[in-house]
């Protein structure tokens, strides 16, 4: 198989830091970790080109991908593979744009890195085989990925056994009996001893950290944010019902309370009868400017934001977190109080 | 049906009759429910009547439930939750909502009898229509098994609150120990919330030394990546899928669309060519096991 390597400016030889504004470029030969991983390859698999591009570049031009991608191609590349990244977050950042354009133009792609950098949470349905920590790890993560890399050539389905980090995607089949009959032979199963058997490995789940009490709430700007598909009435930016893909944001200025004529739930996972009745019931405005007139916050945001959690993907949830966080952050709100329904 | 959802909902192996409606302007929303429940249940006598007078393709005689197991056999209950949301997401035991009640023990020869009429309309792909609690897939799977014998059905309302869904699931697995039962198959209604409905009565169930099985649809996300459950179970890991609903799939074109003009989800008339989630075709993900749709890794 034809095979395009992509590496930051570091691996790449061009520089550290101070190259990191690097513009993308694609070499018709092997560099830096390429060289290696070529001769682990053997003689089946040619990596005909390496790609690259400096890291500060790559995460504030995401479309440096797509562009490498596509001059890939003009190689007749038919398979894109790219790292290790190790725990390096903005060369992960920059392999998971890769490898996610790599399989929007249709190609099959594999990415390396530490299951820790944040580029793996970037990446979906694309394998991604671990690396160590960091570089010092290169000689044994080459090993592993360039095995990687042979399977994944050969259309095979890369599995945590072959060190893959990420989750290997589901996929719905119709199959030859019926859910319920199924259940039945799943029961005489279990009755006869088989306590593993099922259909559904359990997931695994993130354990949250509760936030520590405000010491001095008087002091502080406290932002409202709800996953009540709290809406201005009308739903002027179609904020989802169900299987929320986006959040959105409104103004609270002159508003002292949520009126019923101003403001509705538009959340499909209950009756919002009782919550347009009265929307201070998803939204509490009505007390918090009470708090914020006798002091007993230092001020309110003057926005509130919104999403609908009814059947939300953890990724998406997680991605309104961070987006959430990162943006009262800069606005100075030192907490907030999320409704949910 | 036509292609592709065929063969992803077994609606598309039956004979469908879309009924449209359009409720009068001032009717009150409680009225337009009432009324749309008592009209489809009026329209399947009709079609009934039909068929009154004409020799049965089949007869088949049921075993009462309360007899001994023949030979020994392990005794099995169906746990079946049903939606309790309020309007337009009710399910009725006899014409009265479970909501705020406790579990419910049954003979499944009562379903047949037409007790349980659905009033749940959302959730497409999760949607257990009357027609399907009439002729309950689990129950129909266990009568046919030579190797267990039926007895008892046991109908739940799902909570929305928490405690509540911890009271009803210690009560429900209580009902079971008390009618000696060896096993359970349980099954749901909706999407999200509604999966701790069923794996805390696993769990209680496995407490009191019944083997449960949950029969659930998964929600893994769009790429088939995510958590397939909200609430695992903790004591039991026995669970059949229905399918994911995340994944997406394309409905081509088409000339004619029953049942409305528009796709509400994308707000785009229904005849084109449309990406959707497998959750909006109906019946795709029966939580009563009737489809024969299931999701696996990719090894």
């Amino acid at each position: 198989m034809r095979i395009a390597h992509y590496v930051n400016q570091f691996f790449a030889g061009v520089g550290g830091e101070e190259e990191a504004g690097t513009r993308p470029e694609l070499r018709r030969e092997t560099v830096g970790p390429g060289k290696r991983l070529q001769a682990l390859l053997g003689e089946e698999h040619e990596i005909v080109a390496t790609i690259f591009c400096g890291d500060d570049h790559a995460a504030g031009h995401p479309e440096f991908a797509a562009d490498l991608v596509a001059r890939a191609q003009d190689e007749g590349v038919e398979l894109v593979i790219a790292g290790p990244a190790f725990t390096s977050g903005r060369y992960g950042l920059a392999c998971a744009r890769v490898v996610t354009a790599a399989a929007e133009a249709g190609l099959p792609a594999l990415a390396a890195m530490h299951g820790d950098n944040p580029g793996v949470g970037e990446i979906e349905g694309i394998p991604v085989v671990a690396s160590g920590e960091t570089a010092r790890t290169m000689r044994d993560s080459l090993d592993r990925f360039a095995e990687a890399v042979k399977k994944v050539a050969g259309g095979e389905e890369l599995t945590p056994e072959d060190g893959r980090v990420n989750p290997v995607p589901r996929r719905n089949r119709v199959a030859d009996h019926s859910a319920a009959q199924r259940a039945v032979a799943l029961l005489l199963a279990r009755l006869g001893g088989d306590e593993e058997a099922t259909e559904i490995p359990l997931p695994r789940f993130d354990q949250v950290e509760p936030a520590a009490p405000v010491d001095d709430p008087e002091q502080i700007v406290v932002a409202l944010l709800t996953e009540g598909g709290f809406v201005p009435v009308g739903n002027p930016d179609r904020l989802e019902s169900s299987r929320a893909s986006k959040w959105v944001r409104y103004s609270l200025e002159g508003h002292d309370s949520a009126a019923a004529e101003e403001f509705e739930s538009v959340h499909g996972g209950f009756s919002t009868q009782w919550a347009n009745e009265d929307p201070n019931r998803i939204l509490p405005l009505d007390v918090a400017r009470e708090l914020e007139s006798e002091g007993a916050i230092g001020g309110l945001h003057n926005e509130y934001f919104t999403t609908t959690g009814n059947g939300t993907t953890v990724a998406d949830a997680r991605r309104f977190g961070v987006e959430w966080g990162a943006d009262l952050h800069q606005a100075s709100v030192q907490a907030a109080i999320l409704t949910a329904t | 049906m036509a292609p592709p959802e065929a063969g992803r909902s077994p609606l598309s192996e039956t004979h469908n009759l879309v009924v449209e409606f359009d409720p009068a302007p001032d009717a009150e929303w409680e009225e337009v429910e009432a009324a749309l429940r008592r009209g489809l249940l009026h329209l399947a006598v009709h079609l009934a009547d039909a068929a009154l007078e004409v020799e049965p393709d089949a007869i088949e005689e049921l075993t009462d439930p309360a007899a001994q197991s023949p030979d020994g056999l392990p005794r099995v209950a169906v746990v079946t939750n049903i939606q309790t949301q309020g309007r337009f997401k009710d399910v009725f035991v006899y014409g009265r909502s479970l909501s705020g009640g406790l579990a419910t023990l049954l003979s499944p020869n009562e379903l047949d009898d037409g007790a349980v009429v659905s009033g749940q309309y959302g959730h497409p792909a999760l949607r257990n229509p009357t027609l399907l609690h009439q002729t309950h897939p689990v129950v129909a799977a266990v009568r046919e098994c030579q190797d267990l014998h039926l007895a008892a059905l046991v109908l739940c309302p799902e909570p929305v609150d928490q405690n509540a869904k911890e009271l009803v699931s210690a009560h429900a697995a209580r009902l079971c120990a008390a009618v000696g039962v060896d096993a359970a198959i349980l099954t749901k209604e909706g999407g999200g919330n509604a999966d701790a409905d069923v794996t805390l009565k696993m769990d209680r169930l496995e407490e009191q030394g019944i083997a449960a099985v949950g029969v659930l649809p998964e929600m893994a996300g769009r790429d088939g990546t995510g958590p397939s459950l909200v609430v695992p179970p903790t004591k039991g890991v026995a669970m059949v899928s229905t399918g994911n609903y995340d994944e997406r799939l394309t409905l081509p074109a088409c000339e004619r669309a029953l049942g409305g003009d528009q796709v509400a989800l994308l707000d785009r008339p229904a005849t084109e060519e449309l990406e959707l989630p497998v959750a909006v075709v109906l019946c795709a993900l029966s939580p009563l096991g009737w489809g024969r749709l299931t999701c696996h890794e990719e090894v």
